[in-house]
């Protein structure tokens, strides 16, 4: 088994299990009990805290800039629109 | 007035109710689309049969909130009708990470960062740019962009995602974790890639 560090134990819990519960963490579904054992470990490893602040800024950027898809354009709206009025009229 | 009465308003005929539900809601569906489908020339086409479906089926929105989960569902429907419509064109070129789909989490985590030595800058404001991060949604499977746009752009709560995309709650988080995973992996392969070529130039 490869040793990338992954089975560092800081305060009775493994990095593997905290990057697991991570998108859990971030959302706010997790119990106050678990919340408080992520915590503790992230209080003393470097690497998990590091980590979960990039992918919690990945996702503050990628809500802040919608950047998921182009724009809706003027004139697609505009035919949306057009064709709409002329099945509604029916 | 909210999406139910919008609707209710427009079961009844109202089309001036209905035009300000299509403003509210038709960039979030063309968003939807387009995720999916990519910007393919039918994409006006599906955008419309959504909304035909929508202003037909306005009676049938049983929801108290957010209509979005039900719009998708019906643009859901749109696409598999497309998609049977365009059978013996050729396949679309889905969009390829060279991260493997059946990476497991410790992977993704490790391509995305973690373990990075602490004086190593994980990501830059230029890799978090919108272009930047368009190009890396684009690189992810279609259901990891279609999880990460629902959840993150959308902002469909956990159980409405789930219930859209047919998955069990405990099988939704999983798809976005690594989801999320992904797109940070991805972020950071670009931006490695990025400086190799500067170091190079």
């Amino acid at each position: 088994m490869r040793d990338d560090g992954l089975d560092t134990m800081v305060a009775g819990v493994r990095c593997r299990e905290v990057l697991a519960e991570l998108s859990d963490y971030l959302d706010g579904a997790l119990t106050a009990e678990r919340v408080g054992v992520l915590q503790a470990h992230l209080a003393g490893c470097d690497r998990c805290t590091r980590f979960g602040g990039e992918v919690s800024g990945v996702l503050a950027a990628l809500r802040s800039g919608a950047a998921g898809a182009p724009e809706l354009a003027p004139h697609t709206s505009e035919r949306l629109h057009a064709r709409l009025a002329l099945v509604m009229l029916k | 007035m909210d999406d139910a009465a919008l609707l209710q308003a427009s079961a009844a005929g109202d089309t001036r109710a209905f035009g300000q539900f299509v403003h509210a809601h038709e960039g979030a569906v063309h968003r939807y689309l387009v995720i999916h489908a990519g910007p393919v020339a039918d994409m006006d086409d599906a955008l419309q049969e959504t909304f035909i479906a929508a202003w037909r089926g306005a009676a049938t929105f049983q929801g108290t909130e957010s209509a979005k989960p039900w719009l998708f569902a019906i643009a859901r429907n749109v696409l598999r009708h497309l998609v049977r419509r365009r059978v013996g064109e050729p396949a679309r070129m889905e969009s390829l990470d060279v991260l493997s789909a059946s990476a497991s989490i410790d992977d993704l985590a490790i391509d995305a960062g973690w373990g990075c030595a602490a004086d190593e800058t994980l990501l830059s404001d230029a890799a978090l740019a919108r272009d930047a991060l368009q190009a890396a949604m684009h690189r992810l499977p279609v259901e990891e962009r279609e999880i990460l746009t629902l959840r993150e752009l959308d902002g469909l709560s956990g159980a409405e995602t789930a219930e859209l995309l047919q998955l069990s709650l405990p099988a939704m988080k999983s798809r976005l974790h690594r989801a999320r995973l992904h797109l940070a992996a991805s972020l950071r392969r670009s931006e490695l890639a990025s400086s190799r070529s500067d170091v190079h130039a």
